[in-house]
């Protein structure tokens, strides 16, 4: 699933799934776990940051942007 | 350092503070952590702005920004002790003699997974088998969790989600595969009983 196959690796592949029942099932198997842990990871994806977290990086970079020396090492006063 | 140049309005970055924070909780599944790297994504972006070419949708450029903090973070993390006895999953119960010495099927790896092997669509619609794929998502560790998400959901080449998670390629090769089984043998445990 993670390397390109040549030309012949899928030819032989092909063939083999032709006569492997048990093969294609779990073939179906990976291709649904893929489409599962998609789902569940973009659900969690839709969980919402803490409004005070927000709060906390806009005052970061408003304090940032008012004085964004204060914070780099290279800067020298 | 002077200040960008047509630093972007503060309001333009916060707007995507929920998703960017969306996105690594989903890859860290660590709230605090997923915080401190999503504040740091953006200080980093507020003050790298000058190199925002506008070709690309701002959120794509905050999330490879947040990308290089995961990976910062991860770095910085292996080079620490680590208390976790299989920190890469080496001691998941992932073995489950799927072939023999022959190559041939050991056992019927299709067993109690029908539901599995409809097809993909109906089987991410299934509720049993969504909230049996969060649980058994939650037992991968962390750094095994980070490099799955990189290959199978953001569909990174494997030596990108390797560089991502902190391994090489090789191991990178064998952890997925790894992952891959420990979590299609966690479904079937759990749908067979």
């Amino acid at each position: 699933m993670d390397e390109r196959l040549t030309v012949r690796e899928r030819m032989r592949r092909r063939f083999h799934f032709f006569a492997c029942s048990v093969c294609r099932g779990f073939q179906k198997q990976m291709l649904s776990l893929t489409a599962l842990v998609r789902m569940s990871v973009s659900s969690r994806e839709a969980e919402q940051p803490d409004p005070e977290f927000l709060l906390a990086v806009r005052r970061e970079l408003t304090r940032v942007a008012g004085d964004p020396d204060k914070d780099d090492p290279h800067h020298s006063s | 350092m002077n200040p960008p140049s047509g630093a972007p309005p503060i309001d333009s970055l916060m707007e995507h503070a929920p998703a960017l924070y969306g996105f690594a909780y989903a890859r860290l599944r660590d709230h605090h952590l997923a915080q401190d790297l999503v504040q740091d994504a953006l200080v980093a972006a507020w003050k790298s702005w000058s190199t925002y070419q506008g070709g690309s949708p701002l959120l794509t450029w905050l999330t490879g920004i947040l990308r290089h903090k995961i990976l910062d973070h991860h770095r910085t993390s292996s080079r620490r002790p680590n208390l976790s006895s299989a920190p890469d999953g080496e001691n998941l119960a992932t073995h489950d003699d799927l072939f023999n010495e022959h190559g041939d099927w050991a056992i019927d790896p299709n067993h109690g997974m029908q539901a599995l092997m409809q097809s993909p669509a109906k089987a991410a619609q299934n509720a049993d088998l969504r909230k049996w794929i969060a649980l058994c998502m939650e037992k991968l560790p962390p750094r095994l969790h980070l490099l799955f998400t990189a290959r199978e959901v953001d569909d990174l080449p494997v030596p990108e989600a390797a560089k991502l998670a902190g391994v090489t390629e090789g191991s990178a090769a064998v952890m997925l595969t790894r992952a891959r089984q420990a979590l299609r043998l966690c479904l079937q445990e759990n749908l067979i009983r």
